[in-house]
């Protein structure tokens, strides 16, 4: 006890006088962390990086709001410390790029940041970034641009915009054509031109008019030939083909379906070689012969059925029933049903196994019929036996039966 | 006894010993003694001239003869005089601000005093609602040079937010606001770089990202950084400033337009012609940096020149607003987008083919 007051007495002060925090020290202990990340951005200028934090902050706000009701609420943005982080330093990076006039330097931290948001809930920012790389008005020519503009545009096809796909795919041609891109950017090249043959494809089954479909499939046949797609030629020639066979010009339809066969055998493309069969099962149809078509849909599921194509298979599988259905070959009909259903359960095709659920089932009474129908009309004495035997199995049920309620 | 002063009002003078013992009159002002009473109103005192012509010019004006049910009736603590004393709190707060937005420091002192000492009567002695007046208080101080003053004005409203944790963002970034040009005119940037960026956030969350109060916020900002020789971060603040000036005079512009058939409709608060004031004090700040800048950013110069013509249009000056238009439209020719040209040229065709606004 006596020590311990002695040593208090005897204490001497510190060397260095306490530093008292800042006000600057207290106020970020004692506020907001996304208020203190805000307000570091903007004592050090940055205030465009500030806005979109902010917007994006916002958006995400708002979109938890909306959702609420409908899905289970995920976290916040502004919860979210590492996302945040991630943020701050690649918006600071960006800007700072911007403003020393290095365009470049800044769509890649713009594209970083696309690529850094890969989880399906955050699309939404994937999609801004994606879009303010490719859309930078000073930037939009350099190789983080293009590759922004390249996911785009494909993401665009995928999710059926086809015309934003397009129109994204025929800039940057236009871009390349125009000289504006550097080397690296020309790698990114047969990708938009892809986009292009598909977007004008889709485009033109879906055009009112045939010129106009003829227009864009011609285009579409130039766009693959540009960058030496076969398979993506083949399928412009299928196309245009079809189109032909609806104009009833088969001459020009089976020259062009000559062209696609050729095409996807080159570039043994099994999954052009199956619509490239089922296209000409289509041809048969039309000129009346069921047994090409028989022919041609069995080549198509062989090739769908080689290569693992559940979904071209099933689809082939139920037109070939029907077709035997059809000329009354119900054996082969439920042969190929009981395929179809197969297939559907195996790729969890719903629809298409009740279907061909159904197709097994009629083909199945079909065959039992003609069985019965085909026995009852003969006069041998083994018929004649089974139908007396048929007829009083037939009474004997009536007379055991219960009555009806 | 009545002196003759129409422009400043009318004052008679007053014997101060003719007035009982405990009741003696002080000046509006400075509360010295008083010799001299407001002919009109007659509940107004002043020490001399010079104080009733500040008070005059200030507020008094405006407020004469609604102080005399305020300051005759007793007991003055009824409903109706409470409400009497808010509507005089209003008309202090936008009149002083007005005076601040047009740079009349010395001129906004009058109401500012008024505004506080009617919220302390109102709401008593450091209640929240006496924040505002305080801020306009060292606001006006700071522009005079007044910065003791000023520092312990923002203190006592600094803790009086403190004291209530629920007070609303809009205050919150006027003491930051405050802080900060007090900062910056003591020399510490540093401190007036963190209050005018909370002021910029606060802004931000109150106003959102396209409010002048917002513009005003950056364009301080930017003021620290020219003092700072950080000419790319002043240039960028800038832009951003003209950019959401140009916008919401844009949208201003339109409603003229709408309203050049109905010329009734088209009469405005002196407290927006103020704002609008404050609004052509940084444009014209702007302009004449990016005059004198290296980078002679001739889109920036369009925009601006364009902006200050819409703003003088407003003001009903056509004359002035002519000038800029064609400022405006000679530098947007020479630059590749021609975005606002468009703009201009439908600006321009504006000031010739119609007369100009009513005056209030």
């Amino acid at each position: 006890m006596k020590r311990s007051q002695n040593s208090f007495r005897t204490r001497r002060a510190p060397e260095e006088p306490t530093r008292l925090p800042t006000k600057q020290e207290v106020t970020a202990l004692t506020a907001d962390p996304v208020q203190n990340m805000c307000v570091e951005m903007l004592q050090r200028g940055l205030h465009r990086s500030f806005s979109e934090l902010f917007s994006l902050l916002q958006a995400a706000r708002t979109r938890r709001k909306a959702a609420a009701f409908t899905t289970a609420a995920a976290p916040l943005l502004e919860e979210q410390r590492d996302k945040l982080e991630t943020l701050k330093l690649r918006l600071i990076r960006a800007e700072e790029a911007g403003r020393a006039g290095s365009w470049s330097d800044s769509c890649q931290q713009r594209l970083l940041l696309a690529q850094y948001f890969s989880s399906p809930e955050d699309l939404w920012l994937r999609l801004h970034f994606y879009h303010s790389c490719a859309d930078s008005e000073q930037g939009a020519a350099s190789a983080p641009a293009m590759e922004a503009q390249a996911f785009l545009a494909e993401f665009y096809l995928q999710t059926d915009d086809v015309e934003k796909a397009k129109q994204r795919a025929e800039l940057s041609l236009k871009r390349e054509d125009e000289g504006m891109l550097g080397l690296n950017s020309q790698t990114l090249m047969p990708r938009f031109s892809r986009v292009l043959t598909e977007a004008n494809m889709r485009l033109a089954e879906a055009a009112d008019d045939h010129d106009t479909a003829l227009k864009l499939l011609q285009e579409s046949c130039r766009t693959a030939r540009k960058i030496k797609d076969e398979s993506l030629e083949g399928r412009a020639n299928l196309h245009m083909g079809r189109l032909y066979l609806s104009k009833d010009e088969h001459d020009s339809a089976k020259q062009l379906f000559d062209s696609a066969k050729e095409h996807f055998l080159s570039a043994q493309d099994a999954g052009g070689l199956a619509e490239f069969y089922r296209t000409m099962a289509k041809f048969s149809e039309s000129k009346g012969n069921t047994d090409e078509v028989i022919e041609f849909l069995e080549k198509s599921a062989e090739i769908c059925e080689s290569s693992h194509q559940h979904s071209e298979l099933a689809d082939v599988s139920m037109t070939l029933c029907e077709v035997y259905y059809r000329k009354g070959r119900y054996d082969r009909a439920r042969e190929v049903a009981l395929k179809c259903f197969e297939v559907s359960c195996k790729a969890g095709l719903t629809a298409m196994l009740l279907k061909a659920q159904t197709m097994v089932g009629i083909s199945s009474a079909q065959l039992l019929i003609e069985k019965h129908v085909s026995g009852g009309m003969s006069s041998s004495p083994a018929a004649l036996d089974r139908l007396l035997k048929r007829e009083k199995t037939k009474a004997c049920g009536e007379l055991n039966s219960e009555p009806a309620e | 006894m009545g002196d003759k002063s129409s422009v400043w009002g009318q004052t008679c003078r007053i014997i101060p010993l003719a007035f009982p013992k405990g009741q003696e009159k002080v000046c509006e002002l400075c509360q010295s003694p008083a010799r001299l009473q407001c002919a009109t109103c007659r509940v107004t005192f002043y020490c001399h001239a010079e104080h009733q012509r500040t008070d005059w010019v200030g507020i008094h004006e405006r407020i004469c003869k609604l102080l005399v049910p305020v300051r005759t009736c007793m007991p003055n603590n009824t409903k109706e005089i409470q409400l009497k004393k808010m509507e005089l709190i209003k008309i202090s707060t936008l009149v002083a601000q007005s005076k601040l937005f047009q740079g009349k420091h010395q001129e906004a002192l009058p109401a500012a005093h008024l505004c506080s000492r009617y919220t302390e009567d109102v709401h008593g002695p450091q209640s929240v609602q006496q924040v505002p007046a305080f801020l306009l208080l060292a606001e006006a101080n700071i522009g005079l040079g007044n910065l003791a003053l000023a520092a312990e004005l923002l203190s006592q409203a600094e803790w009086v937010l403190l004291k209530t944790p629920e007070h609303s963002n809009s205050l919150t970034q006027q003491l930051n606001r405050n802080f900060g040009r007090l900062h910056a005119a003591t020399g510490n940037l540093e401190d007036a770089r963190f209050n005018f960026a909370n002021d910029i956030f606060f802004a931000t969350v109150e106003f959102g990202m396209n409010s002048t109060v917002t513009a005003c916020s950056l364009f301080l900002m930017a003021d620290v950084f020219a003092k700072m020789k950080k000419m790319s971060i002043t240039r960028s603040m800038y832009q951003e400033v003209a950019r959401i000036w140009c916008d919401h005079l844009t949208k201003l512009l339109e409603i003229y337009k709408k309203n050049i058939p109905n010329p009734a409709m088209l009469s405005e608060s002196f407290h927006d012609k103020s704002k609008r004031a404050e609004g052509e004090r940084m444009l014209g700040a702007i302009l004449e940096f990016l005059q004198k800048d290296v980078s002679k950013d001739l889109t920036q110069i369009a925009l601006v020149t364009y902006s200050l013509a819409v703003l003088r249009l407003l003001d009903g000056d056509s004359h002035k607003a002519l000038e800029f238009g064609s400022a405006a439209l000679q530098a947007s020719q020479q630059i590749l987008k021609r975005d606002l040209t468009d703009a201009i040229q439908g600006l321009l065709q504006l000031l010739q083919t119609n007369p100009e606004p009513p005056s209030d």
